[in-house]
């Protein structure tokens, strides 16, 4: 027998989906002052059914009606435990990590925004043509300019969320800038209308999503880059 | 001064489009607590701890064609 595990919670009343992924029962597992919901799976189906669309959309919708009711841990999808004493073995070897964890994130989400450059836009089209052309050191400033005004950009997003925002991280690459925001439940609606209402110039394309388990925020301090 | 607009797209977390499923696919495989070494049990002969992560590569590229994304290649 094995047990795929959904999510790490604190414990408490939680109303779950009646079935998730393949369509199995969800029940819960509780030790620890931890709750992890499982589904039990036939070995056949651990090898042949875990890459259909529906079935990782069947888990996310779990994990979805779980977050909704309290903040969460998410497990890797798919991971699978051998039977119900390997879970309750592993939440109590990683009972003080998870419970640090669950109280940083408690009543909160993870809302993510995406900022990076129209793919039309001016400044990228400078930064690609004739790149072969100049030297080195003129590529590589080109680009220190391009990741300066993207993060320049989560700047100003962030002085505009932040009254709304418990805590902000982000990850820089050349071509965008992934900032993700932790947002306490109750004012999620005004966090999306405040990024709705977002004046930003024309030559950036900033993409919000969620919201997602606070799967950034579960460490005390951002990971060094 | 470049102008300003409403160019911020929201995303909901609920598999509306394709574009939300992308992003949930890049979450469920993505993000969460990675279990390793001997948690992770073997059936039917089959070592899990290989098998788990070939799923998960399989996954993403079975999804990405589903909708008809390329998926992202390390070059």
């Amino acid at each position: 027998m094995a047990m795929l595990a959904y999510c790490v919670t604190e414990a408490g009343p939680l109303e779950i989906l009646a079935k998730g992924f393949a369509g199995r029962q969800i029940t819960v597992i509780e030790h620890c002052g931890l709750q992890c919901p499982v589904a039990t799976l036939a070995s056949v189906e651990v090898g042949a059914g875990l890459a259909a669309r529906e079935e990782v959309l069947a888990f996310h919708a779990a994990l979805q009606g779980i977050l909704r009711q309290r903040a969460l841990i998410p497990f890797r999808f798919p991971t699978v435990f051998g039977a119900g004493g390997e879970v309750c073995d592993h939440l109590k070897e990683n009972e003080r990590k998870y419970h640090d964890a669950l109280a940083r994130v408690r009543n909160a989400v993870q809302m993510e925004v995406q900022i990076s450059f129209l793919s039309s836009d001016a400044d990228s089209k400078l930064h690609r043509e004739g790149d072969e052309k100049r030297s080195g050191t003129a590529y590589l400033q080109s680009r220190l300019i391009s990741q300066k005004s993207l993060e320049e950009q989560a700047v100003a997003i962030h002085d505009a969320v932040a009254p709304l925002v418990k805590d902000w991280r982000e990850r820089i690459s050349a071509q965008s800038v992934r900032a993700f925001a932790l947002v306490d439940t109750e004012v999620l609606s005004e966090f999306e209308q405040a990024l709705a209402a977002l004046k930003v110039p024309e030559k950036f394309a900033i993409k919000a999503s969620g919201p997602w388990p606070a799967t950034e925020f579960l460490e005390s301090k951002a990971p060094k880059a | 001064m470049p102008s300003a607009g409403s160019n911020v797209a929201l995303i909901s977390s609920a598999p509306d489009d394709e574009v939300s499923l992308v992003e949930i696919l890049d979450h469920v495989l993505n993000s969460g607590v990675v279990i390793r070494g001997s948690l992770i049990i073997s059936l039917a002969g089959v070592d899990l701890i290989y098998l788990g992560m070939d799923v998960i590569l399989t996954s993403v590229e079975t999804a990405m064609s589903h909708i008809g994304v390329a998926a992202p290649r390390n070059e």
